[in-house]
């Protein structure tokens, strides 16, 4: 087996305002290894970017992080000196954000954001930084001259590929990419894909893809990790999740995708609304929304239990409910 | 691009200028009160009075007088001083330079130690140091200029003989004035430095810069310092302007010549032609003032450039 | 050694002075034909001696020998000529609006020997005009013009010289060693008159030792002496009664309600001068009329029985007359505000409907010069202890629109102006002040002030006079009279 690049044990987040408490994530496990592509995937609130930022150490103010370890590549993150820290940022792990219209600093330069990385991490003076910078521009399609442009004078899908020009300026292990489409229209998200698919093929570095389209991940990921307020509830394969998928959650979920050939059923709306951090139900967390629900399930936490070599659920009816 | 927006800049203050030497024009004539009589003692005659008023061109139609004065203003003549019976640009001349001093000592002593402090109290939200400049600057924006005034005297010049309590001169004649005149500006600008800061660091932006591994520091005094800094150069471009109008309270506790006090009397003393002209003057420095600060800022965000 | 003076420099005209820090300068840096002791009487300067003509419109003036300005240039009949021609020339000059506007004509005699021609005689101001003229070099004059002010290179014959005025700072004079009168051995080479706006600034740099000495037109404010407290060794504090009153004009028209000289005498009445003077002013007099004790006029034994504080009396008399109520207002700059507002509550006890209103300069002026007021509150000074001003300009004259008349007064006063013996006036001027306190009007005087000013001990010289000018012409330095 490849090396673990990324392991998450147990991973409880907590965010405390004056007005309320929200418990983000509650126990999450999460392993990505070298090579991988891993997608996340959850509706909004689950949980993605705070996984994501917890393991950069960036929780936002606000954030405690109750409980759980995470590690790089076997070092403990929340043990790591400032200089490990700051060399895991950037460099062996980037993350590319989701809101390209707040993600770039307005008053300096795509330049300057694009070098700022090449000359933190290697050691680059600035007219080095400058021109691989527009080396990089260009490999993700836009042109190297604009490199002292600013990005109000960029498109929202630009922005983007400056975004993932600087976080694949350092060819780093672990790359993690935010919802780096959501803000885009449908017709630029394809093209970032397309970049996104062909920077995959050259540079082999292992995908954290967050995302709440499924479209996308069976186009990008090899694995897949459902997310349901604040735990994984269902991980493995695509291939095995997308056609077999086990906990009703997940169903509902692929069942929710409107089809485009075929026959066209009638889109299967899960029942209720998403769980609210602030008031956790008690038990498994989806079992007000789950039309299966017994009396276990709403005082036991489940455990995740394996169905399939490469498959594994959160649920005690093992996602066996039609026999 | 960045020429273009100068030039409109500049076209728009010449006309900006033009209405405002029509104002103080009217403006002055408004109040009650005649200048040939506040020339001459209190018990002159009627006869002098007009014989003093035909001397100053008063008795003439106002759009004759207001023409006489900009046909001058144009010229370069800013008219004569009726209290002073010099020239308006030499009294000008004289005086201003003082208030320029003021004004730039004050700025300069105020900016030295509020904008890092504002920042450092952003950055440190809720930590001691935080509370400390929050309570430097609520006492600096309660405090009324009189009262501070005279306790700086009281203090330093009185009790420890350290500073002299009027007077120009060097820099220690200097140091008192410019505090008294600065500390609310640094009362003002800590606070916009800090929240100005809160709000940077909470921006998307500063995470995506973190999470490029920049050190923190360089992230608060390069990445976010420079957007902190838009809000907080707009207030000192105000607060500038309106010290070139010459902060008379100051000038007069510290017996400061500079353009304040002069103005103060002059309006006392209805001398039109100082007053219309100190106006403009002053106005043209705010303005001047403004337009700088258009310039610094459009430098630091290219965004407004653009629009 | 530095002197603080509350009021600064406008401008350097000998002859365009209107504030006291001028008259200072004058007396320094120049000379006038006469010197003023500032209550009555007259020494000569640079004159030796002068007749007057019958019909009091000729006024011949004899020279004194000897006299050189700072530049060297000689003092003669040349130079007097040349002062007084200047005067005729521009008559909008504070100096002949103040005491030469009957002056027509001056005329060369000889070498030391001046003709003055006036058109009416105007005895008394041509009296007080030839000790307050300072007179110029014509030389340069001739050659600068007005330019000789204007860029600061003026010379006079004084025992002091002018070397420099830094607008809204200070004026700087040097001695003079070859003064024509002795010369001039002060202890001091130079003598710096600061301008001080802030009275406690002052106080403040007096007591570190910045400045010598304060010197504040109005007096030091009351309410700052104990600012001076821990130096009392190295401060004297001066008190200075002075030829001033601070005084309550009326209008007197009709239709005013101050029309009635009843309801005039009620109001004065109903003032607590004493309760003014001991709380606001701390220190002074009251003087009824307008002459006190250091004018001509002042008659210790006048009945002043309207400026005796008796409210009950005062009310009694109001209700015989036909005020009913009508609202009156009394306009006073700021200074004055307190003033004001303390009298409005005496009279509004007794049945007046009073209230204070704070105008600036300005303004008053404005509502003085049309009468348009009801009641004024001021401060008047009477210069050299003589009435002469004041009353002709602020009574007969009614400068300020008062509409009060009265024959008898007038033909007092008109009398008083012909008259050169200042004891026949001094006569006159008692039986006119009789009428002004009985008839209260056209004003009624509040307090004679005495104003509080301060030097250091050691220094002498410093003439604080009884009009309120402050002269700094013979400063010097006893170090046996330092503490």
């Amino acid at each position: 087996m490849e090396e673990k690049l990324l392991e998450i044990k147990n991973l409880r987040v907590r965010f405390v305002t004056e007005r309320a408490t929200a418990d983000a994530l509650n126990g999450v496990n999460l392993t990505i290894r070298k090579g991988e592509s891993l997608g996340l995937v959850g509706e909004s609130g689950a949980g993605k970017t705070t996984t994501a930022l917890a393991s950069l150490k960036l929780l936002p103010r606000g954030g405690q992080m109750l409980d759980g370890e995470i590690y790089f590549k076997g070092k403990d993150v929340m043990r790591m000196s400032k200089r490990e820290l700051l060399d895991m940022r950037g460099h062996r792990i980037s993350m590319i954000f989701q809101n390209p219209l707040t993600s770039l600093n307005p008053v300096f330069t795509v330049g300057e954001q694009i070098g700022m990385v090449l000359r933190q991490h290697k050691g680059l003076n600035k007219k080095q930084a400058d021109e691989e910078a527009m080396r990089l521009l260009e490999t993700v399609g836009i042109a190297g001259y604009r490199l002292n442009d600013y990005p109000n004078q960029f498109s929202g899908g630009m922005r983007q590929r400056v975004g993932i020009a600087a976080g694949i300026a350092c060819n780093p292990e672990l790359l993690i990419a935010d919802e780096p489409t959501t803000a885009l229209d449908v017709t630029i998200q394809a093209q970032i894909l397309e970049l996104m698919k062909r920077l995959q093929k050259e540079y082999s570095t292992s995908l954290l893809m967050i995302t709440h389209n499924l479209g996308i991940i069976s186009e990008l990921c090899e694995k897949v990790a459902v997310m349901y307020a604040g735990r994984i509830i269902e991980y493995g394969t695509v291939r095995e999740v997308f056609s077999d998928p086990r906990h009703p959650y997940t169903r509902g979920l692929l069942g929710a995708l409107p089809k485009l050939e075929g026959d066209r059923d009638r889109l299967t709306a899960i029942p209720g609304t998403v769980a609210n951090a602030q008031h956790l139900p008690e038990g498994c967390r989806f079992h007000p929304r789950c039309e299966h629900c017994t009396e276990e399930c709403k005082k036991q936490q489940p455990e995740m239990v394996q169905v399939k070599e490469e498959h594994f659920v959160e649920c005690f009816r093992g996602g066996k409910f039609d026999g | 691009m960045y020429f273009r927006y100068i030039l409109r800049r500049l076209g728009q203050t010449v006309i900006v200028l033009f209405f405002i030497s029509i104002l103080a024009f009217a403006l002055i004539r408004i109040a009650p009160g005649n200048p040939a009589r506040m020339m001459l003692p209190d018990t002159a005659t009627e006869e002098q009075v007009h014989a003093k008023e035909m001397e100053m061109g008063l008795d003439k139609p106002l759009y004759i007088q207001y023409i006489k004065y900009i046909g001058g203003v144009l010229r370069g003549d800013l008219g004569t001083s009726a209290s002073y019976q010099t020239s308006v640009g030499s009294i000008i001349a004289d005086r201003f330079p003082a208030t320029l001093l003021l004004t730039a000592a004050t700025i300069l002593v105020s900016l030295l130690i509020s904008i890092p402090i504002g920042i450092i109290a952003g950055i440190r939200q809720g930590s001691m140091v935080d509370f400390l400049a929050m309570l430097f600057a609520l006492i600096g924006q309660s405090m009324s200029t009189v009262w501070l005034a005279v306790m700086m005297i009281y203090i330093f010049s009185v009790k420890l003989n350290l500073l002299p309590a009027l007077g120009m001169g060097g820099i220690k004649y200097l140091i008192l004035p410019a505090i008294t005149l600065g500390y609310p500006l640094a009362a003002q600008v800590t606070r916009m430095g800090r929240s100005g800061m809160i709000d940077v660091l909470r921006e998307d932006y500063i995470t995506a810069t973190l999470a490029k591994g920049i050190p923190e520091s360089r992230v608060y005094t390069k990445y976010a310092f420079k957007n902190a800094l838009i809000p907080i150069v707009t207030v000192v471009g105000l607060q500038v302007g309106y010290f070139l109008g010459g902060a008379v309270v100051v000038e007069t506790i510290f017996s400061w010549s500079g353009v304040g006090q002069l103005a103060n009397q002059a309006v006392g003393n209805r001398d039109y032609a100082l007053v219309q002209s100190l106006l403009l003057v002053i106005a043209a420095g705010f303005a001047l003032v403004n337009l700088i600060v258009d310039l610094i800022n459009a430098k630091i965000d290219p965004r407004i450039t653009l629009e | 050694m530095t002197i603080a003076f509350s009021e600064g420099l406008i401008k350097l005209d000998p002859h365009d002075q209107s504030v006291s820090t001028g008259i200072t300068m004058n007396d320094m840096v120049f000379d006038s034909l006469y010197e003023a002791d500032h209550e009555g009487g007259y020494t000569p300067r640079l004159a030796t001696g002068y007749e007057v003509s019958e019909d009091g419109l000729e006024w011949t003036i004899h020279i004194r020998e000897g006299v050189t300005f700072h530049d060297g240039e000689v003092l003669n009949a040349d130079d007097v000529v040349c002062t007084f021609q200047r005067l005729i020339d521009t008559p909008t000059l504070n100096e002949v609006i103040s005491y030469w506007t009957a002056l027509s004509a001056v005329e060369k005699i000889d070498d030391y020997t001046v003709k003055l021609t006036l058109s009416e005689p105007a005895v008394a101001a041509a009296t007080m005009g030839l000790a307050n003229t300072v007179i110029i070099p014509n030389e340069a004059y001739e050659t600068q013009g007005t330019a000789l002010f204007t860029d600061q290179i003026m010379t006079g014959s004084g025992p002091w010289i002018f070397d420099e005025w830094v607008d809204g700072q200070y004026v700087h004079f040097t001695k003079n060693e070859n003064y024509w009168n002795g010369g001039n051995d002060s202890y001091f080479d130079d003598v710096y008159i600061r301008f001080v706006a802030e009275a406690s600034t002052a106080i403040s740099a007096q007591i570190t030792g910045e400045i010598d000495g304060y010197y504040n037109v109005s007096g030091i404010p009351q309410d700052l002496i104990s600012l001076y407290g821990g130096s009392e060794n190295l401060c004297e504090l001066i008190p200075v009664p002075v030829s001033a009153i601070d005084y309550l004009g009326f209008q007197c028209g009709e239709g005013s309600a101050f029309h009635d000289a009843d309801v005039r005498r009620a109001f004065s009445m109903a003032i607590d001068r004493q309760g003014i003077i001991d709380g606001l002013l701390g220190g002074g007099a009251i003087c009824p009329g307008i002459a006190n004790n250091k004018t001509l006029g002042y008659d210790e034994s006048l009945n002043g029985e309207y400026y005796t504080y008796d409210p009950d009396k005062a009310k009694t008399l109001l209700e015989s007359t036909g005020y009913k109520g009508e609202e009156i207002t009394i306009s006073s700059v700021s200074a004055f505000n307190n003033i004001a507002l303390a009298i409005c509550d005496m009279v509004n006890a007794i049945g007046f409907n009073c209230k204070a209103e704070v105008v600036e300069a300005a303004t008053l002026a404005d509502i003085r010069s049309t009468g348009d007021y009801d009641a004024f509150i001021v401060t008047a000074f009477h210069s050299s202890g003589d009435l002469y001003q004041f009353i002709n300009w602020r009574v007969t004259g009614d400068a300020h629109h008062s509409d009060y008349k009265n024959e008898e007064l007038n033909n007092l006063v008109n009398q008083s102006n012909q008259e050169s013996d200042n004891a026949v006036r001094d006569d006159l001027f008692k039986q006119a002040n009789a009428i002004i306190a009985d008839e209260c009007a056209p004003m009624v005087s509040l307090a004679q002030l005495e104003n509080m000013q301060s030097v250091n001990y050691g220094i002498t010289g410093v003439n604080f006079l009884g009009d309120a000018f402050c002269l700094l012409k013979d400063i010097d330095y006893d170090p046996s009279l330092e503490k």
